[in-house]
């Protein structure tokens, strides 16, 4: 190698670091970090970021990660997050991640939700807010005909594993709390005729679609996703002792303590524009909007439905809920 | 040997045919099991993501071919970004390992600092360590918790904290491919012939014009073959990363993890054909075109 070439090959060596390390640290500061749920994937990707994108030029990066994982990555952030809101399924983490001090209150700008779709009232707002939402489904093979009632379940199950995912925290809600003792029976027996646990809402649709198990519970707004890519999976409302329920997975926002990027609360209340709500039911999204005019996502079941049990819950008593989660996990 | 010897020989090789068509024989069925072996383990997965790249709908069963899932992935800069801070960080690690690993390798091999061969066993101890521990210790000692912080609040009252930044990934990168260049500048270190720059400098060469003309071009296959695993293996790395990185500097293993956990296993797969595309021509161009005329130690 002849001193000419090695100059040449430093040379290009030395601008080709310096391009990468400008790109790389331009990447780290611009971007509003959104840490949220595979869930949610489409209607974030294919609606809400391009039109904040188009509205504010600022670039949003999701993070899809399971929810517990997410908490735990807040936690090590040591008050240096790299996160400023997420987006969850469940409020529990959202709750208990504000107990411990790393989300903020704050109050969205402009409109007003149900008591339902937000935190109880703290100083300074709430804690968090609900901006779509989804029933819990009863998610199973369609050669079973029909949706198998959870009280006399005796086929494979997939309890979504309850530490790791959203799903599972409301499958966990849905059997601690829809019947007492006889919903906590059916619970324990699910958990008996699970073969696997998936880690996120989406998993546990293809579980279903790839026969990995026949039943779970899922949420209707992913399983029409799958529906309408020719997954064949079924649902209906889940049925126990006979009785249908409504649990509401309420998809929820929280303001990250000390975020990084200060349009952060923008993105929240962007959440709640009319061109955001009055979409989130269209394909291929399927879920159902906070503020009204509310509609049923297309294929997904007509609500109110007749007969059927609303399952809310007061997630101020999330410690409750979290107390009860490991004796759903398999070996746990 | 006589003629009349080689003659007798040749005609039972003629008479012989039956051991000639039991080695063409055995020849064919061990190339028919190699080569069935091979494609079930190593072709076959690799062949089914191609073919799943190309599918409309893998879950549906009833796909049909299409581009749709190559033109999100090189339309999108949430899909496509991941691909070119791979290719980016694994430029910067390819930079550092020239300067670092030379310097260890050059330390144990021809300086022979005190502790050289200890040194040397533990340049190849992340071989050994499953990459997910390197994540998680670096993840320990340079997070707000470890002796980094510590450190750092002793030094200027506030604790620093390089987790979820640019250099924390880029370490962890550093450390899985250092055995790589310590390995590859070790080999040709032990061979370099340390008279011929001597017999330069002796001709009045300077230090610099001899280690160009001279060391330099001895030390040219190391240097190629280094960078070029240093190269691959950072744009492959996953299990530090996956502890390490920052959502906003996710690299394109991570994106194909994160898209097929999503349940995209077609664009999951589309990127990957990407990755290994792009992955061997960077290989082939560099080892072509860096060692035309030299050999790889």
């Amino acid at each position: 190698m002849r001193g000419r070439t090695f100059s040449i090959v430093a040379l290009v060596l030395s601008v080709s670091v310096a391009v990468s390390l400008t790109d790389l640290y331009k990447v780290q500061q611009g971007n509003l970090v959104v840490y949220t749920t595979p869930a949610l994937q489409s209607l974030l990707e294919s609606l809400v970021v391009p039109a904040f994108r188009s509205a504010t030029g600022i670039d949003v990066t999701l993070v899809y990660v399971s929810a517990g994982e997410q908490y735990n990555r807040l936690r090590m952030s040591g008050g240096h997050p790299e996160a400023d809101v997420f987006l969850h399924a469940s409020p529990l983490f959202l709750e208990k991640g504000y107990a411990a001090g790393y989300f903020l209150p704050f109050q969205i700008a402009n409109v007003s939700v149900p008591p339902d779709f937000a935190s109880r009232n703290v100083t300074g707002g709430h804690a968090w807010y609900a901006f779509a939402w989804s029933p819990l489904a009863e998610v199973y093979d369609p050669a079973l005909g029909a949706p198998p009632d959870l009280a006399f379940i005796n086929m494979t199950f997939g309890f979504p594993h309850p530490l790791l995912s959203n799903n599972g925290i409301y499958a966990v809600l849905f059997f601690d709390n829809a019947l007492g003792n006889l919903s906590k029976t059916a619970g324990a027996r699910a958990l008996a005729h699970t073969v696997v646990q998936p880690a996120n809402a989406r998993a546990n649709i293809l579980g279903i679609a790839d026969h990995t198990f026949e039943v779970t519970l899922g949420y209707e707004g992913v399983t029409l996703f799958y529906q309408h890519q020719g997954a064949g999976v079924a649902f209906d409302l889940p049925l126990l002792d006979g009785q249908r329920f409504v649990p509401p997975v309420i998809f929820s926002a929280a303001l990250v303590k000390g975020h990084p990027n200060p349009r952060a609360l923008d993105f929240i209340n962007f959440l709640f524009r009319p061109e955001i709500q009055s979409n989130v039911n269209m394909s291929p999204f399927y879920f159902r909007s906070v503020l009204p005019p509310y509609s049923d996502p297309i294929g997904g079941t007509p609500l109110p439905a007749p007969g059927a049990v609303t399952l809310n819950y007061d997630w101020s008593q999330w410690a409750t809920l979290e107390s009860a989660l490991p004796k759903y996990v398999i070996g746990g | 040997m006589s003629l009349e010897d080689d003659r007798d020989i040749r005609r039972e090789g003629i008479g012989l045919r039956w051991p000639f068509r039991r080695t063409t024989l055995e020849k064919t069925l061990w190339t028919v099991i190699v080569w069935f072996v091979f494609g079930l383990f190593v072709l076959g997965p690799l062949a089914t993501v191609f073919a799943f790249s190309f599918t409309s709908s893998v879950l549906s069963g009833t796909g049909t071919f299409t581009l749709r899932w190559y033109g999100q992935l090189f339309s999108q800069p949430g899909l496509y970004g991941p691909l070119i801070r791979s290719f980016e960080i694994a430029v910067i690690v390819v930079v550092f390992q020239l300067m670092f690993g030379t310097l260890i390798a050059y330390s144990t091999v021809r300086a022979k600092v005190f502790g050289a061969k200890t040194l040397d066993t533990l340049s190849n101890i992340t071989i050994a360590v499953p990459s997910v521990v390197v994540g998680l210790s670096l993840l320990s000692f340079y997070g707000p918790f470890g002796p980094f912080g510590a450190i750092t609040q002793f030094l200027f009252g506030n604790p620093l904290s390089l987790t979820w930044t640019l250099w924390i990934l880029v370490f962890a990168h550093m450390i899985e491919t250092f055995p790589y260049m310590v390995r590859s500048m070790a080999a040709v270190l032990v061979k370099l012939d340390t008279h011929l720059e001597s017999a330069a400098r002796s001709l009045g060469a300077s230090r610099l014009h001899a280690f160009l003309t001279i060391t330099l071009p001895q030390l040219k296959p190391g240097l190629v073959a280094g960078s070029v695993l240093v190269l691959s293996r950072s744009i492959a790395e996953f299990g530090a990363t996956i502890i390490v990185v920052s959502a906003v500097l996710k690299t394109a293993p991570i994106a194909i993890f994160t898209q097929a956990e999503a349940g995209s296993l077609e664009l999951a797969s589309a990127y990957s054909v990407v990755l290994m595309v792009v992955s061997f021509v960077a290989y082939l161009l560099m080892s072509r075109w860096l060692l035309r005329g030299a050999t790889i130690a």
